[in-house]
């Protein structure tokens, strides 16, 4: 048997974790609910005691997503597909797969924190040069204007990996529209209150919609991927031992 | 024959079976299959698929747990480290092989 062959037949069995959509109905709720709380804390006010509420909340739930997903949509397969498909889980990830998993989840927050700490620390520097005030209130709206855009570009990106890793069509599709997203809702705040212009609350307002956005295409796609699975897949007859 | 190509007749013959590299191939990705999971994706027929089985459960590649769910037979199957070290080395070997071959195919025998 040629290698290829085999590499597909492990190719296929991984792709078999998206076959019901599950996984993508996950992603989606969490980015519609993150959404949801974003977009309110812009509204009431990000300094408001709400609005810190609503940040500690989406941060709550982060850490609820991270920890109850896998063993919900396990709970969920063993009702759904794996009476009609077969059971074939991922593996559980090694001490190996979670420790780079920490460094490169670390790794990346550590990055954006540093290029937000950059931004701030060139903005205030700049306020000892001639004009500073007006070019801190320019770093500060363009960092406004940036962050949806940045979200779209950071789960594009994830979506973009998992499409490339697993080969999934699907993905690739709903990639793009997170970079869609990201860069239409950028644009239009750049073009509604132009670079000085954009308030917090803007931001957290645009960054909630491209998480709702994001959220509801993912959640469109599960759907239609879990209906079709259970049209085409229906409970064989059980034949008793 | 070419002295490197000589490893084919080393390869693991457990494994070799087209059949069985199938199942042990599936087995390598997930943590653990089930039986109507491999009959699904390797188009056996229940006999041949329990037959492959048991001769890998017999080189102890292959852990097989048995068990009901209601009054439905479950049969869960299981890669152990020794199926997956000799999956790893034949699959290995394998490619070591195919890159040995000339662009086309082997050559003619003179």
């Amino acid at each position: 048997m040629h290698p290829s062959l085999v590499d597909a037949a492990i190719q296929r069995t991984r792709r078999y974790w998206f076959i019901d959509g599950l996984v993508e109905l996950g992603m989606g709720l969490y980015s519609v609910t993150l959404g949801i709380l974003w977009f309110v804390r812009g509204w009431v006010g990000p300094d408001s005691a709400l609005g810190l509420g609503l940040l500690l909340l989406s941060a709550l739930f982060g850490l609820l997503y991270a920890l109850l997903s896998r063993p919900l949509i396990g709970w969920l397969r063993e009702r759904l597909t794996y009476p009609r498909t077969g059971y074939a889980p991922p593996p559980r990830p090694s001490h190996r797969d979670l420790v780079i998993g920490g460094l490169v989840g670390a790794g990346v927050g550590i990055l954006l924190v540093c290029a937000t700490l950059g931004a701030v620390i060139l903005a205030i520097a700049n306020l000892f040069q001639p004009h500073g005030e007006e070019s801190l209130r320019t770093t500060l709206g363009l960092l406004k204007i940036l962050v949806p855009g940045g979200i779209g570009l950071l789960v594009g990106g994830i979506l973009a990996y998992i499409a490339a890793y697993y080969k999934l069509l699907r993905f690739y599709l709903l990639a793009g529209f997170s970079w869609l997203v990201g860069g239409v809702l950028s644009g239009l705040v750049a073009s509604y209150g132009g670079v000085t212009g954009v308030e917090w609350n803007d931001a957290w307002r645009t960054s909630g919609l491209a998480f709702l956005f994001i959220g509801g295409a993912l959640i469109l796609s599960g759907a239609v991927t879990l209906r079709t699975y259970l049209r085409d897949n229906p409970l064989p007859v059980e034949e008793p031992a | 024959m070419n002295g490197d190509l000589r490893q084919l007749t080393a390869v693991d013959r457990v494994i070799h079976e087209p059949a069985r590299l199938l199942i042990v191939a599936i087995l390598s990705a997930a943590e653990s299959a089930d039986f109507l999971y491999l009959l699904r994706e390797t188009g056996l027929t229940k006999g041949n698929l329990s037959a492959h089985l048991a001769r890998l459960e017999q080189s102890h590649y292959v852990e097989i747990e048995k068990s009901y769910r209601g009054k439905i037979p479950q049969t869960r199957c299981r890669l152990t480290p020794a199926g997956r070290a000799a999956f790893t080395a034949y699959h290995q070997q394998l490619r070591q092989l195919m890159a040995q071959l000339p662009p086309g195919g082997p050559p003619p025998d003179s």
